[in-house]
């Protein structure tokens, strides 16, 4: 065999320029180090005048540049192995992609029409075809693989393919370098689905593993090419979810598979949607822009099936992965048809797992986002396109489900969207008191439903300029002993000093003042402090003489700057918008100083 | 000064005095972003005196020494639980890609970065949306 070096000398000898000498390594492989099939390239490459282009390139790995040393070794093989039997090993033999024992030899013997007595061919082929390396192990000559197994029928050459592929896999411990002969194996046997299911084995090892541990180019596979399309959908989607997870937490680009894993997901039907599940667990905490849509995965479920038969409803069920799934899918839900679809989701999970989801920390914001993502939908029609009737049976229509299944909270969500719907629908105020009257009549002992019921009217009271009743109900709410819905408690509070605000203005301006404590005890309260020192100096500048106007507005300025510092984003590589920010606060703060000392702006 | 100026000046000065809150995490920040300004250096070959050579060997080995001195660092005790975590995970990248890093300085006129062709691909996808009114490329 040739080394690199000999596999230069060979190039210079035949007057390559320089600059190919280079490529002495990559001939070296191509040619699997042999020195006639190294020389053969060489040739063809001066015959080209030692072009080396994408043309050239093709033609090598293509084969095109050997072809004639293709049709030397057949016919030397004809003149060397007389025997057919023989012959007809060694092209099963040249489908081998590592050391093989007699073993191996045995099985591709036996794949029909079978050869008989395969030790015996050996005996015959050793030497020039095939070389023993020192530990009862065989190898195939570079030549003979070169052939590969194309004077095989298709079907014995799938066939071996695939039993080379299953013996090396059950050999026991089987290595990164090993999966990847497997790999080629199960392809080259049409077994596209088995190559998946492999590579998805890998993968979720590499996940849980170490980053340090070296993929050995594992991570390659199907990254930068669509998977085969003979490989089952539901297969595709699980293996990209996985690639996604995999190559993201490795710092490895992602874009074409997040392309791909959307492009699929839209082919989803019952017999996939367990991988679509899967996939979506992969993916949910990357911050990409994948979507598989859970809700999906609900409307498919009374047929989905894992691809072993049982029931995805009870592999759902015993993974607890109900709740979880639920609640996602909240976020898809924006016609009333997928509203009535997540409520179907709801009413068809199994009640212990309904409990769960009822009892998880999401299920407060989650009941809220489900019931008002219909409506703002219709809010952002122009008002002439607005369909409230529609919005209204579909509200009307989760709470009496709401209610049939024991869920008070969605329930009460349902209804004080309902009470805003029917607001927005210009509906007399008389309407919205009936039905809140009505559904306070209902007992609960939680009394996050008082308060969204209470609250929900005393602003539909503030709306029609009924502002004592506003004020009754909204003080009503805000004494429950509740603190959830923070921002809804806020909202009360700041309706509740308006409504107050003519009659009562000491008191408004103690529910103003708890309003603001409040916010400020929420996050991003610098942003509101200086928008509100910013919008102060905007009102003030018009009142102004001239002379306090302008500096005024240099005041205005300086909070502008520490809105954008405070906003900064997008910054070039290598910079960071945290680190920028402190900087620019700093130079506000020492210009700020200078103005102080100063004595004007 | 006026003052409603004063009061004003006052508030500002007083609400970006807040900002001290943020001081230990923006020093540890600082300190963490210089990790990754001294990679970029190293490998940038921005170090190369006249005559010193920039190939795959001097600047592996460069990297490589600059690595072992991290690691000690995550060790010895001088950083805080969260900057010790943040190293680990840098020097575990950083080990990842050693390979591909240190790849291109043999090889006359390769491009460190990709950084050329994004720029072209930005102008063309800019051009594209300029002449076609669509905002994404990929619609």
């Amino acid at each position: 065999m040739f080394t690199v070096a000999e596999t230069s000398d060979l190039l210079s000898a035949a007057g390559a320029p320089e600059a190919l000498l280079t490529e002495s390594q990559f001939i070296h492989s191509l040619g699997l180090g042999h020195p006639l099939i190294i020389a053969e390239l060489v040739e063809y490459l001066r015959t080209q005048e030692w072009s080396f282009d994408a043309q050239i390139l093709t033609a090598l790995f293509s084969g095109e540049a050997t072809a004639e040393l293709n049709e030397n070794t057949v016919r030397r093989l004809l003149q060397t192995v007389e025997d057919e039997q023989s012959r007809n090993l060694l092209y099963r033999l040249a489908l081998m992609l590592h050391a093989f024992s007699l073993d191996d030899v045995r099985a591709v013997a036996e794949v029909t029409p079978e050869v008989d007595r395969p030790r015996e061919h050996m005996a015959t082929l050793q030497g020039r075809w095939v070389s023993r390396d020192g530990r009862e192990r065989y190898l195939i000559s570079p030549l003979t693989r070169k052939l590969g197994g194309e004077d095989l029928p298709a079907s014995t050459r799938k066939v071996c393919n695939r039993i080379l592929g299953d013996r090396l896999l059950k050999k026991g411990q089987v290595d990164l370098v090993d999966v990847q002969s497997i790999l080629a194996y199960y392809l080259n046997a049409d077994e596209e689905n088995r190559a998946g299911m492999l590579l998805i084995r890998v993968l979720t090892d590499l996940l849980k593993a170490d980053n340090t541990i070296d993929d050995l180019g594992i991570l390659t596979w199907w990254a930068s090419t669509p998977l085969p399309a003979a490989m089952p959908l539901g297969t595709r989607l699980y293996l990209r979810g996985l690639q996604i997870a995999v190559r993201q937490q490795r710092g490895l680009d992602v874009a074409l598979l997040v392309r791909d894993i959307n492009a699929l997901s839209e082919r989803v039907t019952a017999d996939e949607a367990w991988a679509l599940i899967a996939s979506w667990a992969f993916v949910k905490k990357t911050a990409l822009p994948v979507k598989l849509s859970p809700l999906t995965v609900f409307s498919l479920l009374p047929q989905a099936h894992l691809p072993g038969g049982e029931s995805l409803m009870d592999a759902m069920g015993r993974e607890d992965m109900y709740a979880e799934l639920l609640w996602a899918s909240v976020l898809d839900v924006e016609t009333p048809e997928q509203l009535g679809m997540w409520m179907s989701a709801l009413e068809q999970i199994p009640a212990t797992q309904r409990q769960a989801a009822i009892r998880m920390s999401h299920a407060e914001l989650g009941c809220m986002l489900v019931a008002d993502r219909v409506m703002r939908q219709v809010q952002k029609q122009p008002h002439a396109q607005q369909q409230w009737g529609t919005a209204e049976t579909a509200l009307r229509d989760l709470a009496n489900r709401a209610a049939a299944v024991g869920f008070d909270l969605l329930w009460a969500c349902a209804i004080r969207t309902l009470m805003m719907i029917l607001t927005e629908a210009k509906r007399p105020i008389d309407q919205v008191v009936a039905l809140a009257e009505t559904s306070l009549t209902t007992p609960s002992e939680d009394p996050r439903v008082r308060f969204l019921l209470l609250e929900c009217l005393g602003r539909q009271y503030l709306a029609a300029g009924r502002d004592q009743d506003a004020a009754q109900w909204l003080q009503r709410a805000l004494t429950l002993p509740t603190s959830a819905y923070p921002g809804t408690h806020l909202h009360a509070r700041l309706c509740l000093s308006k409504a107050i605000g003519a009659t009562n203005p000491s008191e408004a301006i103690r529910y103003a003042r708890e309003t603001v404590q409040f916010a400020e005890e929420a996050p991003e309260q610098l942003q509101r402090k200086v928008k509100g020192v910013h919008q102060q100096l905007s009102r003030d500048i018009p009142k102004a003489s001239a002379a306090e106007a302008e500096q005024l507005s240099v005041l205005a300025d300086y909070a502008t700057g520490v809105l954008s510092a405070l906003n900064r984003d997008g910054t070039a590589p290598f910079d960071f918008a945290a680190v920028r920010a402190g900087e620019d606060l700093d130079e506000v703060a020492q210009s700020l100083e200078r103005l102080a000392k100063k004595g004007e702006p | 000064m006026s003052l409603r100026c004063a009061q004003k000046l006052a508030r500002l000065w007083a609400i970006v005095a807040e900002r001290v809150a943020w001081e230990q995490p923006l020093v540890q920040l600082k300190r963490m972003r210089q990790w990754v300004l001294d990679a970029e250096y190293m490998l940038s070959g921005r170090w190369a005196q006249t005559g010193d050579v920039v190939s795959n060997a001097t600047v592996g080995e460069r990297l490589d020494a600059w690595r072992q001195e991290l690691a000690k660092q995550s060790t010895d005790g001088t950083l805080s639980e969260l900057e010790q975590a943040c190293l680990t995970e840098f020097l575990q990248i950083l080990a990842n890609l050693r390979p591909h890093l240190v790849q291109c300085y043999d090889q006359q006129d390769f491009p460190r970065t990709n950084n050329e062709l994004e720029r072209s691909i930005r102008a063309l996808k800019m051009q594209y949306r300029r002449v076609s009114g669509r905002k994404n490329w990929n619609s």
